[in-house]
């Protein structure tokens, strides 16, 4: 399985969301800035990171900036990444982004996605700027890089990421098979 | 009284590295005496063997160290997965604090 490497396009996908309502890249046409975040329940780097993921969204969203999550892992391994489960924590922490389900897992393979949480962040173009953690600690008050804040910064300047790759921190998605 | 303990590491789980030094540096803080047994969990079959509810988990004397574990979500108790540990302030971390992990510790080195 291959990573979608910095400057590819982005895949299409459609996915749906535990609103009900079914999600692609041309949802997103109007944003000028698309993160898509591989992410899950259980995973206790999710959840370390998951806080500051919410901060970012209400922080640019204004800004035509759009962080969507996605779950691709097995819910017969992990019941708790299951769609109501997913749902249950999207309420439960006001997720202000919506929150997708692959069970097919077909969006993290073809993006070539391992780990939970896994920031992929597209330009208005589509094309990959950043890939990797959204910062360099788990531990908020010991972050010094602000790799994903960083990023959207550029990409609204018009300006390249000043870091574009970097290790994603955190939990292996559960594949099926 | 020299302690036992056991530290089960599952090296997909990017945080055992870390853990197992801020164990060593509580024990030395603490003047702790104690033996750390490593112990790779591997796969499936080792996780259920062992009992393995996560990484990096931390055994004293054979006893987990937190008496209350945070359930990790997989379908079965024991699983290859990486471990929750609830903070004082109720977050989730793949790794306890430093704080929790003296006070486990030291109850358990004089108990």
């Amino acid at each position: 399985m291959s990573r979608l490497p910095i400057g590819a396009s982005a895949i299409p996908f459609e996915l749906p969301g535990i609103d009900g309502r079914h999600y692609s890249l041309e949802t997103f046409a109007d944003h000028q800035v698309l993160g898509l975040i591989f992410s899950c329940n259980h995973c206790p780097y999710v959840q370390a990171w998951e806080e500051r993921m919410i901060q970012v969204q209400h922080e640019y969203a204004e800004h035509g900036v759009a962080l969507v999550l996605i779950n691709a892992n097995d819910p017969q391994k992990y019941p708790v990444d299951s769609f109501e489960a997913m749902q249950q924590r999207a309420h439960m922490f006001k997720y202000p982004f919506p929150y997708l389900h692959d069970q097919p897992q077909t969006t993290a393979r073809a993006y070539g996605a391992e780990r939970t949480p896994e920031v992929f962040l597209f330009n208005q173009a589509r094309e990959l700027v950043y890939h990797g953690a959204v910062d360099d600690h788990r531990e908020p008050e010991h972050v010094q890089q602000h790799y994903l804040r960083n990023a959207i910064e550029a990409v609204l300047k018009h300006q390249p990421p000043p870091i574009s790759e970097t290790p994603a921190v955190g939990c292996t998605i559960k594949w099926s098979v | 009284m020299t302690l036992s303990l056991d530290y089960l590491w599952w090296a997909e789980c990017p945080s055992h590295e870390e853990g197992l030094a801020l164990l060593r540096a509580v024990l030395a803080a603490e003047g702790i005496d104690a033996v750390i047994r490593l112990v790779e969990v591997r796969d499936e079959a080792d996780a259920q063997r062992l009992q393995f509810i996560g990484s990096p988990t931390i055994l004293v004397n054979g006893q987990d160290i937190d008496p209350h574990p945070v359930a990790s979500g997989a379908a079965s108790i024991y699983a290859l997965t990486c471990r929750a540990y609830r903070r004082d302030d109720g977050r989730i971390a793949p790794l306890p604090t430093r704080e929790w992990l003296r006070s486990r510790l030291s109850a358990l080195s004089t108990s």
